[in-house]
């Protein structure tokens, strides 16, 4: 039986899975093999950052065919965002910013990202309802950052819940009428599921600060342009938001039962506590704002 | 008595209705014309009717298929005037978000990011730059269309429909433009495999002389 009789169907499923999981398997391969051997252990967090942004640079150039510069639409600056960021938080984990820095770093980028991506949104509106709208998206922005720059680097826990929240974005958005951004939020759920499934069964790995960065500007950005220019409902970004915090009590109960908060159970119990939110946002789109009819 | 009055009456009645007949005759006849082409003097400045008017558009679909879609709103103003090209100039505008292709979802997805994006884009234009007449009612259309923030000159075939008074006292006349464009011209890459590159565009436009 052939699953896939449609060229359409089979070139979305290249561009969206297995192009960036063999982006991300190479990177790993060639970088773990080679790189790690000639420079530092400090190179391990930067192979995987490295391999990461390489993955959704490719995953973008295939889903949308090109790289706009000078950007002209919204979406155009996620590549841009990813390129920008890699480099930045690369040294942060080459030679470790201070604090301080690096939270006037991520503060800087995220509000740079957010009018960048909603410049187009702003301006239609009146100041003091752009100027909250930005302080918001920014606010939120980067306190996911600095949630997952503190977990993400230490376990898989949090790439579990960024490659469920990844995975329920990309499904949500074609559902809500914009299958290019479920192609990058599934891209993204991909990369992230590879990167997992490469270090599998080891649950201290490194994603680092550029690898954080990297996956929080392009799941920040997947749902901003969700919201703001598709027909992403707020409740279903709320929801989506909500699971991102999957690992909180997960923690708090391993933790309160002597549990590893950092082993392979906690990864378990971490992506079946992001699934939940994930869930309901999923059914409540199909229940409330599906359409009829295949498009 | 009585026979001489009824066939008097009868008389005068046969009178006022040959008076009547003759009068409505041209009228009558008039109503019997079939639908014919005005061919006035089509100069002049002339405003685009919106009830009248419309663009719409046919793109490939799967590579088995071709679906038709429109722009349901329209506004802008004419002068198109075959005896002096130097006068001629067209300017249309048309909301993203007045696009309809019959089924609701294939519209919401069509006004998002993956390719009109409406929020960002909300206005298509259209601004001619130079009109060729290559015979009394046909020519060619050249101007800039701005679409999906993107500039780019487009050629139309111009055609004339006709030119003439309309029943409430206006003048009118009215044009079909029809262009073949390539939406990654406009930075619409986005799924050129399943939707195609080329899109026929056609622009249908009365205006009302002013």
């Amino acid at each position: 039986m052939n699953l896939f009789p449609s060229a359409v169907m089979t070139s979305l499923l290249l561009q969206t899975v297995v192009w960036p999981m063999l982006v991300v398997t190479g990177g790993m391969a060639l970088g773990v093999g080679a790189l790690r051997r000639m420079l530092s252990s400090r190179t391990l967090p930067l192979t995987g950052a490295l391999t990461i942004g390489t993955a959704m640079l490719t995953a973008y150039y295939l889903i949308y065919g090109k790289f706009t510069f000078p950007p002209v639409q919204a979406l155009d600056w996620i590549p841009m965002l990813i390129a920008g960021t890699l480099p930045v938080f690369a040294i942060d984990d080459l030679t470790g910013f201070g604090k301080g820095l690096r939270f006037g770093l991520q503060a800087a980028t995220v509000i740079v990202a957010a009018v960048l991506l909603l410049q187009p949104v702003l301006v239609q509106l009146r100041l003091v309802q752009a100027a909250m709208i930005l302080i918001a998206v920014s606010a939120l922005w980067l306190a996911a950052w600095i949630y997952f720059d503190r977990h993400a680097r230490h376990n898989a826990n949090s790439g579990m819940t960024l490659l469920i929240v990844s995975a329920g974005t990309a499904l949500v958005s074609v559902l809500t009428g914009s299958t290019l951004l479920g192609q990058l939020g599934g891209a993204l759920a991909a990369v992230l599921g590879a990167w997992l499934l490469w270090n599998w069964p080891r649950s201290h790995i490194l994603l680092g600060h550029a690898g954080t960065a990297v996956v929080v500007m392009t799941l920040g950005s997947v749902l901003l342009a969700g919201r703001f220019y598709s027909a992403m409902p707020l409740r279903i970004n709320a929801l989506l938001l909500v699971a991102l915090t999957a690992n909180v009590p997960v923690t708090f109960i391993l933790q309160r039962y002597r549990r590893n908060p950092d082993g392979p159970l906690a990864v378990v119990l971490t992506g079946v506590a992001a699934l939940l939110p994930v869930a309901l946002a999923v059914v409540l789109t199909v229940l409330y704002y599906l359409p009829q009819g295949d498009g | 008595m009585k026979t001489a009055i009824i066939q008097s009456r009868f008389t005068r009645a046969m009178v006022g209705l040959s008076v009547l007949a003759a009068l409505t005759f041209p009228v009558l006849s008039a109503a019997a014309d079939p639908y014919h082409i005005q061919t006035g003097n089509p100069a002049g400045n002339y405003q685009i009717d919106p009830v009248h008017s419309m663009v719409s558009f046919t793109v490939g679909h799967l590579g088995v298929s071709e679906l038709v879609g429109r722009f349901d709103t329209i506004s802008g103003s004419f002068s198109l005037d075959s005896a002096d090209s130097t006068q001629a100039r067209v300017s249309v505008q048309v909301p993203i978000d007045s696009l309809d292709t019959n089924f609701a979802q294939r519209n919401k997805d069509l006004l998002g990011p993956d390719y009109f994006n409406a929020t960002q884009f909300p206005t298509m234009s259209f601004v001619s730059t130079k009109v060729q007449w290559q015979s009394r009612n046909a020519g060619l259309l050249t101007g800039n269309l701005t679409l999906h923030g993107v500039t780019r000159p487009v050629t139309f075939n111009l055609r004339r429909i006709g030119a003439g008074p309309d029943p409430w006292g206006g003048y009118r006349s009215g044009y079909i433009a029809t262009a073949t464009i390539k939406r990654s011209d406009f930075g619409m890459n986005y799924m050129l495999n399943g939707i195609s590159d080329s899109i026929a565009v056609q622009l249908n436009i009365e205006g009302k002389r002013q």
